[in-house]
């Protein structure tokens, strides 16, 4: 990856750890990684770096995860944007209805994953 | 009405109840005495008529003084017996009047008879006393017979009287025993159907079904009784919202900071730190399998909170029974390998069920996890077929088995059973509590095959074959 122009992350994650931990571990692997800590700064972030993926919370402060996502998606550019959401929410049917209008890559529970299977499926789309 | 209420009316009731009975019985015995004591008096009347009829019978023949003063003296207690008597009837009345007209004329035969008696036997004189004699023999025989008349009257409203008062108590008695005995048996319907009512909904309750309530129809002591017990299951169901809610809260609070060291003791493994020294590598590995089942916990604590909020979403899939099972197992097999435990999977046909994957996974994985947990030595085998429409999976073991009388128990959340082996091995005891639900969830069961002490269980759980591969 080091021979290609580096790959642009947009990390949207409340948790300082976690935010932490992710943007250690993509620029690890050798990826152009940004964080916001709110839905709303994540928003803005997007529109205006336009990454090549993004990793979506859905517990945000502001703005929650689901509605950036609605956003993105009503967004000419955003529409297409690969997003990953990263949560620790199960999905109930609220949920379940949104991500199906709304057409995330992958829905991965936090906990149940570690960083390096979260790389993996971000490798994947980005293929 | 109020229990105590109805209590005071019974109580009211029965007490005048008694007083009827007692009021009935002294009336009959009053009655019957007065009859006897008048009987008795009719029959003193017959003898004193009868003496008076042979002293008549003796002053005749003799004259004598002795034979007067007898018959005046036995006179005057026929006067008595005669006074004494009460009339009750028009024929008592006639009866008596004939008496005392009798009587005077007795009295007036005798006084002549008195007179005549001179020393001189003249054939007139003696004609004229046996007359006198004569009139007064059938006047002394008349009374006696007019007395008799009398005890026949008397003799007879006794026995009627004594006949009346039998018939008169039994029928008292009987009916006041019928009004007691359905009276208290309303009393105790009304009372212990109540009381049946609040011991069903207790059991109800105790069952664990919270939504239970009664409809408060009485405002009577039972009425606030229910009305309490709405109360306190209320509360009761609230509390338990309360503790699921939180169990639900702090779990997933929980998952944060736990993915965090989980996933950052994966970046150090990876090296994505540096290179790890070889003395970090055994607390490393440690803390990973710490962190590992710090989440397993907060994992099941979170389903146990959704089982219980009724919010357990399912995905249902086809999926191929055998490929989860190897999989299964190979995430199970470090802990085998631990206890050099043979982990053995039977061969079988191949099954698709309809089914949520992970779901099935994490009843798979409790079970064989629970075998290992408890065996010490020997092997675990799986096996699975077809039953109906059903595939049953069975987990066999060769470990300490589970003695009948806990068997039911174990499937309960934090038993006893299981609190007492809490400290000796990992996991709180909700393994196959959630793993029945998800069971029964997804339209199959789970439950113990057989177990004996000391030779090993055989768990097993059903779940349905695809409808594609039913058609």
């Amino acid at each position: 990856m080091d021979n290609q122009i580096k790959k642009k992350i947009l990390l949207v994650e409340d948790d300082a750890t976690l935010s932490e931990m992710y943007q250690k571990k993509f620029s690890v692997e050798g990826f152009n990684i940004l964080a916001a800590s709110t839905g709303g700064e994540g928003f803005q972030l997007a529109l205006q770096t336009r990454p090549d993926l993004i990793l979506l919370d859905i517990l945000l402060p502001g703005m929650d995860g689901m509605t950036v996502l609605k956003k993105l998606r009503d967004d000419p550019w955003g529409k297409d944007v690969p997003i990953i959401m990263l949560t620790n929410l199960n999905a109930d049917d609220n949920i379940l209805k949104g991500v199906i209008e709304s057409r995330p890559a992958y829905y991965l529970m936090k906990s149940n994953s570690d960083p390096s299977g979260v790389v993996e499926k971000v490798k994947e789309l980005l293929k | 009405m109020k229990i105590v209420t109805k209590l005071k009316i019974f109580g009211t009731f029965a007490t005048i109840l008694v007083i009827i009975l007692g009021a009935t019985i002294y009336w009959r015995a009053n009655q019957v005495d007065l009859a006897i004591e008048k009987d008795r008096i009719a029959d003193s009347l017959v003898k004193e008529a009868f003496v008076l009829n042979l002293l008549s019978g003796d002053y005749i023949q003799t004259h004598g003084e002795r034979a007067r003063t007898q018959w005046m003296s036995q006179y005057q207690k026929l006067n008595k017996s005669i006074n004494l008597y009460t009339i009750e009837s028009p024929e008592e009345q006639r009866i008596l009047d004939k008496l005392r007209l009798g009587q005077k004329a007795i009295l007036i035969h005798f006084t002549q008879l008195q007179e005549n008696i001179v020393d001189e036997r003249l054939p007139a004189i003696e004609e004229f006393e046996r007359r006198l004699s004569g009139q007064l023999s059938v006047d002394v025989q008349e009374i006696v017979s007019l007395a008799s008349g009398l005890a026949d009257i008397n003799s007879r409203k006794l026995t009627i009287v004594r006949q009346a008062t039998s018939y008169i108590m039994l029928i008292v008695v009987l009916s006041l025993s019928f009004l007691f005995v359905f009276s208290y048996l309303l009393l105790a319907r009304s009372i212990s159907r109540s009381i049946r009512e609040l011991i069903d909904g207790t059991k109800i309750l105790a069952s664990g079904n919270l939504n239970f309530r009664y409809q408060v129809k009485s405002k009577d002591e039972f009425g606030q009784l229910v009305s309490a017990f709405n109360d306190m299951a209320s509360n009761l169901q609230k509390l338990d919202e309360i503790k699921t809610e939180f169990i639900f809260l702090v779990s997933h609070e929980l998952r944060t900071p736990v993915g965090a060291i989980k996933g950052l003791m994966s970046m150090i493994n990876d090296g994505d730190y540096g290179d790890r020294t070889k003395k970090l590598e055994r607390p490393l590995y440690l803390i990973t399998a710490s962190v590992d089942r710090l989440l397993r916990i907060v994992n099941k604590m979170l389903d146990v909170s959704r089982i219980q909020a009724g919010k357990v979403i399912l995905n249902l899939t086809d999926f191929n029974i055998r490929d989860l099972i190897d999989e299964s197992i190979s995430s199970v097999k470090p802990l085998a390998d631990e206890k050099d435990i043979k982990l053995v999977v039977k061969k079988s046909n191949s099954f698709t069920i309809y089914a949520d994957r992970d779901k099935v996974r994490e009843i798979i994985i409790n079970l064989i996890e629970n075998a290992i947990k408890f065996t010490e030595k020997g092997s675990i085998t799986v096996f699975f077929e077809q039953r109906d429409d059903k595939i049953i999976t069975s987990i066999s073991d060769t470990g300490i088995g589970v003695a009948n009388e806990y068997q039911q128990k174990l499937f309960d959340k934090f038993d006893e059973i299981k609190l007492k082996h809490a400290g000796k091995t990992p996991g709180i005891g909700l393994g196959l509590y959630i793993s029945r639900e998800f069971a029964r969830k997804m339209g199959g069961d789970l439950w113990i095959e057989k177990s004996t002490v000391g030779k090993g269980s055989t768990f097993a759980f059903s779940l349905p074959l695809s409808e594609r591969k039913i058609n």
